[in-house]
């Protein structure tokens, strides 16, 4: 990489770091995404801030507008942990974190277990969220919204060009707006993903795939794909883009509609998951806590239980010491 | 060649294929389920732990006993509706003719669908917002209208069954209406004509000629219902929470996903134990009557 | 008079029960068949009225979801499953149904055994060695996982085919002067034809539908169509369309296999299964 003038500095942190494993890099985030919340600018003048003008918003919401749900939430713990992105919002904003620096679990601080509880309390106690949010995967819930179910929606910035998508949405282009994830206690920190493409140590042809992957992840090319409408003919919108010049970049925002600078904002203060080989245990005994907290359990006790196993499989697994 | 060697060699192929691809992996898995068995660390199986695997299932991990649970309430539950429901059906059925005739060959239909797909296809009827079987409970019981479906830990529970019991209902109606074919037409019509009602022929006549097949078909079901996998993959992955993580369910996310195969083997093991137990009840069953010398 | 009128009564329950539960069977199948043919607003609506389309069975075989190649898959691995494991399971049949063997009940009760032995279990060690010789993700793996599910059902169902087929014939040729062998192909095999042929399409069935191997051992070249069902569980949601589309292309075939059986069908299920 350094041989060819290529730097991770290139991309946002939280990107990089996805793409790098016990600080070396592994491969580059050709997809990468962050969060946002998109909202039916029809029923919303001005979206929501925080967590708590979110609140209120719903419940004038569920007063004028019966018919439709102000939140889509995605409390479901399918397989894929998506009912903890916007709890890591909450958690993250309130200091608390996910393991301590010696991988035990951090989620049961004081602050942690506050910010847990105003997540859930979103469902079980406010009620701004789609009754059916307990059975959404996140999927469901960008379902619900592109069908008129819903009046808001905290997801990943790609669903946008969807969202007013004839083919698949009721909305028009007009209904459809987006803003910064609302802050929690004054501080905004979001989740982000990405999906690093990378080669293979078993692969016959390193430095052919090298070229390839140079190319495929060159600033321009990113930035093509974010501008061009048309492919051979085939109309095609785009918004993801992950390189820091494609996020700032005028032309490619004018093309997105400032799409990208709404995400450079929320790339600034974001995280990732954490990478050990344990996480995916950890992440899904967390994920089915949540999802059984927001179905009506103690939130507290759900939590420190959690904890004790993530403990525990972590000390078996030799990661805490 | 003579038969004493040729009737060897015949089953030669056949019993070579079961022992490479059934006997054998079933001594490795043992062999596992004794060590470390990481898949994502260098150096796999990491040396032997004893028991350690076994230990950790029974007193370290709630999680186990949870997939014993659902796994123990799902079999009761699949094998005492479908059977009940088959045999109900197959009672309905058996006398034959255009109609019934006719809808025993669509019986057929439920029986080759995978059941991967079963699973999908009850998902999306269970759909809250735009599911078929959800607003159609709802239209029936109001007080379910609001429900969803999947995100109660009852209720998915209950959809899981459900998907289960619709799959298998076919394939039982149809052994069991072999099962009554096999009950004596002359008996029944005596019965009739010396003015027994429905039920006490039922009870009395039918039931009993019926109790072979009974139990092979409840051994049978029960097998398949301890092994279930497809379904409640595609339509819950063992949510909301683990409210429908059977035991293969766990096996899968324990030694797939999360790369811990000696663990996931010893609990695999564990699954054999009530399959070896079936098998012999089975065994029973098969070789009674047919071969009083063995 | 009254007992006829009791007896029509009896009957018209048993029709409308007939009725209902013939319904509930086929509602969740036609549903498929409805959403195959709806376009992507439709499908999330509960429609009845709607244009078809087409599109969904265009999209599925289009790029990126080649649902042809799933279709390869599926077929080549079945094929080949059923044509390895019924011509073994025949003779191995033949051999336990005619003959004496030692050992020949602990034989058939492990071979039963490996029938009822959870999927899973089998799946662990197969991994690591397929993992070990790079056979992850290839169409010779999955035959050779799939011949443990489908060689011993059809050791079984054969066996109570050949069994039900009287051997007088067979001793009158081998008294005629005919050799075993000569005995097996001319005679054994055409009386218990409509048998094997049941037991390959049982076996192709379950190859077929085959989900948890496939589910855990491919990853991108060897996927059959059940796993491909998780393809349409994308960035973009459940593409219940397309879903159903690909529903479609699965169940379909097996349900024209299982019907051109229908005849050996409940025979077939009471002896290899059941017995």
């Amino acid at each position: 990489m350094r041989r060819d003038g290529i730097s991770m500095s290139r991309y946002p942190e939280a990107f990089a770091r996805s793409a790098q494993f016990e600080n070396e890099t592994l491969g580059f985030p050709l997809r990468a995404h962050p969060q946002l919340l998109f909202y039916r600018k029809d029923l919303i003048p001005s979206p929501p801030r925080t967590w708590d003008e979110l609140v209120t918003l719903g419940k004038e919401l569920k007063q004028s507008n019966p018919e439709i749900s102000p939140l889509a939430l995605y409390f479901n713990n399918d397989g894929n942990r998506q009912n903890l992105f916007i709890w890591l919002n909450f958690l993250w904003a309130a200091g608390a974190d996910i393991f301590n620096p010696d991988w035990t679990a951090a989620w049961t601080s004081e602050e942690g277990l506050q910010a847990t509880a105003d997540y859930i309390a979103l469902h079980t106690v406010h009620e701004v969220t789609n009754p059916n949010s307990l059975a959404f995967v996140e999927q469901d819930a960008r379902q619900s919204f592109m069908q008129g179910n819903s009046a808001m929606i905290p997801v990943w910035w790609w669903a946008y060009s969807g969202f007013y998508n004839p083919d698949t949405s009721t909305l028009s282009k007009e209904q459809v707006g987006f803003t910064g994830m609302p802050s929690y206690r004054g501080r905004t920190k979001t989740y982000a993903i990405s999906m690093p493409f990378s080669i293979s140590s078993h692969s016959r042809n390193q430095d052919a795939a090298w070229e390839f992957l140079k190319w495929l992840s060159n600033p321009d090319l990113d930035k093509k794909n974010a501008v061009e409408r048309e492919v051979k003919g085939e109309p095609i919108v785009n918004n993801v883009v992950t390189h820091i010049t494609s996020l700032t970049d005028p032309e490619v925002n004018a093309a997105n509609d400032g799409i990208q600078t709404a995400a450079w904002d929320s790339l600034k203060e974001s995280g990732i998951m954490p990478q050990i080989p344990e996480w995916p245990e950890v992440g899904d005994i967390l994920s089915a806590a949540i999802a059984d907290a927001a179905a009506g359990g103690n939130v507290r006790e759900l939590m420190l239980a959690a904890a004790e196993r993530s403990d525990r499989i972590l000390r078996r697994a030799g990661r805490i010491k | 060649m003579r038969d004493d060697r040729l009737k060897y060699l015949f089953v030669l192929p056949a019993v070579a294929v079961v022992f490479a691809t059934a006997v054998w992996p079933l001594a490795e898995s043992l062999r596992l389920s004794f060590t470390v068995g990481r898949l994502n660390r260098p150096g796999f199986p990491q040396g032997y732990l004893g028991l350690e695997n076994y230990l950790w299932a029974f007193f370290e991990e709630p999680a186990f006993w949870n997939s014993v649970r659902v796994t123990a309430l799902y079999t009761f539950a699949t094998v005492s509706l479908t059977t009940l429901i088959a045999l109900g059906l197959a009672l309905l059925l058996a006398p034959g003719g255009r109609l019934r005739g006719g809808v025993q060959t669509l019986l057929i239909l439920p029986f080759a669908m995978s059941p991967a797909l079963i699973g999908v296809s009850f998902r999306f009827m269970f759909n809250p917002e735009f599911g078929l079987f959800d607003a159609f409970f709802g239209f029936l019981l109001p007080p379910l209208a609001e429900v969803s479906w999947l995100a109660d830990p009852a209720l998915a529970f209950s959809v899981c069954v459900m998907a289960d019991v619709w799959g298998w209902i076919p394939f039982l109606t149809l052994v069991l209406i072999g099962g009554l074919a096999a009950v004596p037409r002359e008996t029944l019509e005596a019965a009739a004509v010396d003015g027994a009602s429905g039920w006490r022929v039922f009870k009395d006549i039918t039931l009993p000629q019926l109790v072979p097949v009974l139990g092979v078909v409840v051994i049978l079901k029960s097998v398949f219902s301890l092994k279930t996998f497809d379904q409640v993959y595609m339509l819950t992955n063992g949510g909301p929470g683990t409210a429908t993580q059977t035991l293969s369910h766990y096996v899968y996310f324990n030694g797939l996903k999360y790369g811990q195969l000696g663990y996931s083997a010893a609990v695999a093991w564990l699954m054999v134990v009530p399959m070896i137990a079936l098998t012999w009840l089975y065994a029973r069953y098969v070789f009674r009557g047919s071969r009083p010398d063995s | 008079m009254n007992a006829r009128r009791r007896r029509a009564i009896l009957e018209t329950t048993q029709v409308v029960l007939i009725l209902a539960s013939c319904a509930v069977m086929l509602v969740p199948i036609l549903w498929i068949f409805l959403a195959a043919f709806k376009n992507h607003v439709d499908v999330y609506q509960l429609k009845l009225a709607f244009t078809p389309t087409l599109d969904n069975f265009a999209a599925v075989f289009d790029s990126p979801y080649n649902l042809g190649e799933k279709l390869a898959n599926s077929t080549l691995v079945a094929l080949t499953t059923v044509l390895i494991a019924i011509p073994a399971a025949t003779l191995a049949a033949y051999s336990f149904s005619r003959f004496r063997l030692r050992g020949e009940t602990i034989l058939l009760v492990m071979i039963l055994a490996t029938q009822f032995v959870p999927a899973v279990v089998i799946i662990l060690p197969f991994f690591v060695m397929f993992r070990d010789l790079g056979l992850l993700d290839t169409r010779t793996g999955l035959v050779l996982v799939n011949l443990a599910l489908v060689m011993p059902f059809a050791i079984w169902m054969i066996k109570g085919f050949i069994d039900g087929i009287p051997v007088e014939t067979e001793e009158a040729a081998l008294v005629d002067g005919s050799t075993r062998l000569q005995v097996v192909v001319r005679i054994a095999l055409p009386m218990a034809a409509p048998g094997i042929l049941t037991a390959a399409v049982f076996c192709f069935i379950i190859a077929w539908n085959e989900f948890l191997f496939a589910l855990i051992l491919t990853g991108r070249d060897a996927v059959t169509l059940p796993v491909g069902l998780a393809l349409f569980k994308a960035e973009e949601g459940d593409l219940w369309n397309l879903l159903s589309a690909a529903g479609i292309i699965i169940m379909l075939p097996m349900f024209v296999l299982a019907l051109t059986i229908r005849r050996y069908f409940v025979q077939g299920m009471t002896m290899g299964a059941v017995r």
